[in-house]
């Protein structure tokens, strides 16, 4: 299976003392990976370093088979993201937003805007300006820009944040219909877990800055009720690695 | 060179869509005319000769020294520290650009807006003097003004290279614009209390422009404040890029 992102013994050290621990991770095409943690564990950070924003202080990181920081304008063309939250030039309107974007692919159509503003559901609110939007709205707005341009990978950093019921049930189904149809491989960081049990083929949890365990949802829901219970046992483990004597990549 | 391209596009636009740029811009250009009619009201009370064919040169000090720093200052905090402190940064450093890229877009819109607006300065300046100039009083030559401008963009874009290492320091808008005003204050302030110092600074150079229309100065000299002037420029644009790239967001 093609390897759409890699991640090798990926670390990052704060000074606060908190980051990311020995991550090994590694995406194949059409996966849908569902990234669970609790608030602080490093999901945020993990995607910043995948996408560049932050420096690993150790470890490697490849996309589409390419190093990241050898190739990142290419790489970053097949690349739609969203990440920790929708924040805007909140001068500019939707469209005006979309069409910067779409300076970086001047081979998309010129319809494709209305396009994704449909998709999202926002096309009656195009000309409006995005401060005038609410949370859920940047929300959708954020996932129109991140599939304006066909990707290939798409990072989502907690998508159904500030989404009314309508929205999330919108987002299941997106994601659903760019998978079949495009073939577009998602990594995703969510705490809505009911979500992410019925939209990903694969799970990660990260607690503490590690990646303590990740799996088939099919075979992991083989052996547990849910998805939920599965995490907090997995949770409940690693708290116990710490409290008896520290967890890291290894253990 | 397609994503710095559609980066300096993106940036262009950005800037346009910021209503405080066209607006400043606009009051900038109103500037030259309304001191023509202030000089023409106080022509016939005090009997002088108000507006010379040279305005367009006597205004660019007014330009250098103070309007056109002030229009980089507040562009360089909304290209830097603002973009930071509202995290729209991360916008750009998202796109498929590099950091380089990222960062030699804004400095080069930096300098297309800072050429715009001593162009339209220009233009308005000697629109002024054709119109309501005193007649009769010589002519300067257009090659001369033309000089004059050009040697002005080159100090402003090499003040604007020290502004933008700057504002690499900072997080906040206001807290940039603060600092340098106060640091650009300074350094016109040190050169009368310390001998030589206006040599060694970039500020020093705001009114270079006038050594380009002097016949007594040295080509020497010109290529000497030239050269200086282009290395403040890649110094401190190397530097920033420096601090730009270990950036996180």
């Amino acid at each position: 299976m093609e390897s759409i992102a890699k991640l090798t013994g990926v670390s990052k050290e704060f000074h606060s003392g908190r980051g990311i621990s020995g991550v090994n991770l590694t995406l194949s095409k059409g996966d849908i990976y569902g990234l669970l943690g609790p608030n602080g564990a490093g999901k945020t950070t993990l995607l910043k370093m995948l996408t560049g924003l932050l420096t690993p202080s150790f470890g490697s990181i490849s996309l589409f088979g390419q190093d990241l920081d050898q190739s990142f304008a290419s790489s970053m063309r097949k690349v739609g993201c969203m990440i920790e939250s929708a924040d805007f030039y909140d001068y500019v309107t939707a469209r005006q937003y979309l069409k910067l974007n779409a300076s970086f692919y001047p081979e998309l159509p010129p319809q494709r805007l209305d396009e994704v503003l449909e998709a999202v559901g926002l096309a009656a609110f195009a000309k409006e300006k995005i401060r005038h939007f609410s949370t859920g709205m940047k929300q959708k707005l954020a996932m129109a820009s991140s599939i304006l341009h066909y990707p290939e990978f798409v990072i989502w950093d907690e998508p159904t944040n500030g989404l009314d019921i309508e929205g999330v049930v919108h987002f299941r189904a997106l994601v659903k219909q760019l998978s079949a149809e495009q073939g577009i491989t998602f990594l995703i960081s969510s705490h809505m877990i009911h979500e992410l049990e019925q939209l990903c083929n694969r799970v990660g949890i990260l607690h503490q800055g590690v990646l303590v365990r990740e799996g088939n949802v099919h075979e992991l829901l083989a052996d547990n009720i849910s998805l939920e219970q599965y995490y907090i046992a997995e949770l409940q483990k690693g708290k116990e690695l710490m409290d008896n004597g520290g967890l890291n990549s290894s253990n | 060179m397609e994503g710095l391209t559609a980066a300096i596009r993106n940036e262009l636009q950005l800037m346009i869509y910021r209503k405080k740029t066209i607006i400043f811009i606009l009051v900038s250009v109103i500037l030259p005319v309304l001191l023509i009619l202030l000089f023409h009201s106080l022509q016939p009370i005090l009997g002088i000769v108000a507006v010379s064919p040279s305005y367009p040169v006597q205004m660019l000090e007014i330009y250098t020294v103070f309007l056109i720093p002030l229009f980089m200052m507040v562009e360089i905090a909304d290209l830097f520290p603002q973009e930071i402190s509202s995290r729209t940064l991360k916008l750009a450093l998202l796109r498929p650009v590099t950091r380089l890229g990222v960062y030699t877009a804004k400095f080069l819109v930096l300098g297309i807006a800072i050429g715009i607006l001593l162009l339209l300065l220009g233009t308005a300046s000697t629109l002024c003097n054709l119109l309501f100039g005193t007649p009769g009083t010589g002519s300067l030559h257009i090659f001369s003004l033309l000089k004059a401008y050009a040697a002005a963009f080159l100090s402003m874009w090499s003040l604007a290279a020290l502004f933008v290492f700057t504002a690499q320091f900072f997080r906040s808008a206001a807290g940039f614009l603060v600092f340098s005003i106060l640091l650009y204050t300074g350094a016109k302030t040190v050169p009368y209390l310390i001998n030589g110092f206006a040599f060694f600074s970039i500020t020093s150079y705001t009114d270079w422009y006038s050594l380009w229309l002097s016949h007594t100065v040295s080509t020497g000299r010109l290529a000497t404040t030239t050269l200086f002037l282009l290395s403040g420029l890649f110094l401190f644009v190397t530097l920033g890029y420096i601090f730009f790239d270990r950036k996180e967001v």
